[in-house]
């Protein structure tokens, strides 16, 4: 029993990060494969969720209820839906913008709410948001959230709404000639999408019990784009590989040689480089 | 207001690094309409060369000349070989791949050198000139602003009146057209890659001996500040882009003079989102066919 225990213990962190990686990697899929968006500030929305769940998880939930689940269902609640709520008001005027620059205005507008972010008193500023509690979150209810999500997602691709999305990443405008909306149909992808990712801030904060200002960093928007890239734009069970290649490799080169290990980076952007020479589309191909 | 001029001189200095860079930006858009999102890293590769051939003893404008060169070809064989192939796979093919290469690049530097920052030891004259009773400059920032004019000039001049530049033109114009009446499309791009990659050179070299320190991640930092900028001055102009440079140099000086440093790195971002989103064309820049 004990040697399960160490078991658990060990892996339970890893676990919880692959959960947490791919709820993003969903999210940003949504966007990305489903509505043909790239964004490039996804972290923000993760960043923003975390710091939502950090505050009222240390503030206001205790005063509501006691129980741990409770609290920590609330938490991803919150985290969930103030950053669908900030992304909402920030795809708006960037619809206007299309592909690269679209892809810029992402970039910049993520950049600009972490520097707001870093200038905050109530966030801690740029030492970060520290002592969250932890809500005894495990990697059951993170896998359990991972997996209804994910189920979601696929029954939502199979609906109406689901079908216009995809239609308007493979041409807005013969979308438009049907006389159907594709600025609707992309402000739900992405405000969905960075929720998604919100509610993967709010699991962060918890696991890791600290949030600053770096984790809405450009690198981090830039690791789960590699992860829904790995797996094939197109496809939500891609994304869940792909997080899994980025969570688990660095674990598994702890045990190899310490160069490759501190350079994981190089690996990644080869990997990425080579992807997009060999297979632009993705490793998994996709059936639609 | 002594103060305010003393921070509008400090932010031209800045500013003429951000516009160096820029500029590569800039052409680049205007031949392919794509974003060379790798492009920071010539300005960080640039200055770590420099220093790395200067290390051997090498002497000062022969290291200038071998890092631009080399550079220079890493961006030719950049492109020939990695863009593209991508030109007809999709939409974001091409930015992801330039977004895999600027992470590759950054973190190679990082294996062959350090991650910490290294010290630059080659320097421009130092000295402060003082003008007026309150206002202090100092001279390398001088020699930066005008090795940056006189670089711009020089390029303008090669773009107005060489073949080579009127043919750089044609194909920002039209493509196709340009394509027609027999101008070598992939040899002027091979061009365009190059030029820019010397400029961003430059540029490195000047920021490592204004600052005396380089480190990895320089290339991130200003680059996408300098795209900023290109976006400011509108894409495709040489000008606009120098201008969009300094626009940002001296925004970020200023705000660094009142107190509000910790701002300084949103600042370029806010710039970016507003001119994307309210005046897309830039300043210089006339109105785009293409509806961004």
């Amino acid at each position: 029993m004990m040697f399960l225990q160490d078991t658990y213990d060990y892996f339970s962190l890893p676990l919880m990060l692959l959960g947490i990686y791919s709820l993003m990697a969903m999210g940003l899929q949504l966007i990305l494969g489903g509505a043909g968006l790239l964004s490039l500030g996804h972290a923000i929305f993760f960043c923003i969720g975390g710091y939502t769940s950090a505050i009222i998880s240390s503030t206001y939930l205790p005063l509501i209820t006691d129980s741990n689940l409770l609290q920590l269902i609330l938490s991803a609640l919150c985290a969930f839906l103030v950053s669908g709520f900030f992304a909402f008001f920030m795809i708006i005027p960037c619809l206007r913008l299309k592909e690269n620059y679209f892809a810029m205005a992402t970039l910049a507008l993520g950049e600009v709410l972490s520097t707001v972010i870093k200038n905050l008193d109530f966030t801690g500023g740029i030492r970060g948001f520290k002592d969250i509690p932890s809500l005894d979150i495990n990697p059951l209810i993170v896998g359990l959230i991972v997996l209804i999500v994910y189920l979601v997602l696929r029954r939502f691709y199979k609906s109406s709404m689901g079908y216009i999305i995809r239609s308007t990443r493979d041409d807005d405008i013969a979308l438009q000639s049907l006389g159907i909306s594709h600025f609707k149909s992309q402000i739900i992808a992405f405000t969905l999408g960075s929720a998604i990712a919100g509610m993967g801030g709010g699991f962060y904060a918890h696991t890791i019990q600290f949030m600053s200002p770096e984790e809405g960093s450009f690198n981090r928007s830039i690791e789960i784009l590699l992860a829904v890239v790995i797996g094939g734009m197109n496809s939500l069970t891609g994304s869940l590989i792909g997080s899994l290649v980025i969570v688990a490799i660095p674990e598994i080169l702890r045990f190899g040689p310490s160069e490759i290990a501190q350079n994981r980076n190089v690996f990644f952007a080869s990997a990425v480089i080579l992807l997009m020479l060999f297979r632009p589309k993705g490793l998994i191909k996709h059936g639609s | 207001m002594y103060d305010f001029l003393q921070y509008l001189l400090d932010g031209l200095a800045i500013g003429s690094v951000y516009s160096l860079i820029a500029v590569g930006y800039s052409l680049v858009f205007g031949v392919l309409r794509m974003v060379n999102f790798a492009h920071g890293e010539f300005f960080m590769l640039g200055a770590y060369l420099f220093m790395f051939f200067f290390n051997l003893k090498i002497p000062l404008w022969i290291s200038f000349v071998l890092s631009a060169l080399f550079v220079g070809m890493l961006s030719v064989g950049m492109e020939r070989f990695l863009y593209k192939p991508l030109r007809k796979s999709g939409r974001f093919a091409p930015l992801i791949m330039a977004v895999g290469l600027s992470l590759f690049l950054q973190n190679f530097v990082q294996i062959i050198f350090s991650p910490n920052p290294q010290s630059f030891t080659v320097s421009l004259p130092e000295g402060i000139i003082q003008w007026g009773e309150d206002i202090l400059i100092r001279k390398k920032d001088i020699y930066i602003f005008a090795i940056t004019l006189v670089l711009t000039f020089v390029f303008d001049a090669f773009i107005r009146f060489t073949s080579f530049g009127r043919a750089i033109r044609a194909v920002s114009m039209h493509p196709q057209a340009a394509m027609l009446v027999g101008i070598p499309f992939n040899r002027i791009i091979s061009i365009t890659f190059f030029l820019g990659a010397v400029m961003a050179v430059v540029g490195g070299v000047m920021q490592g001996m204004s600052t005396n320190q380089i480190w990895p991640f320089m290339g991130v930092h200003s680059g996408l500040k300098a795209f900023a900028a290109a976006v400011l001055g509108g894409t495709g102009e040489l000008w606009g882009a120098v201008l969009g440079g300094f626009f940002i140099g001296i925004s970020e000086s200023l705000l660094v003079g009142y107190d509000l440093s910790m701002y300084k790195d949103g600042l370029a971002y806010l710039i970016l989102v507003v001119f994307l989103l309210y005046r897309p064309q830039g300043i210089l820049g006339k109105k785009l066919t293409v509806k961004v």
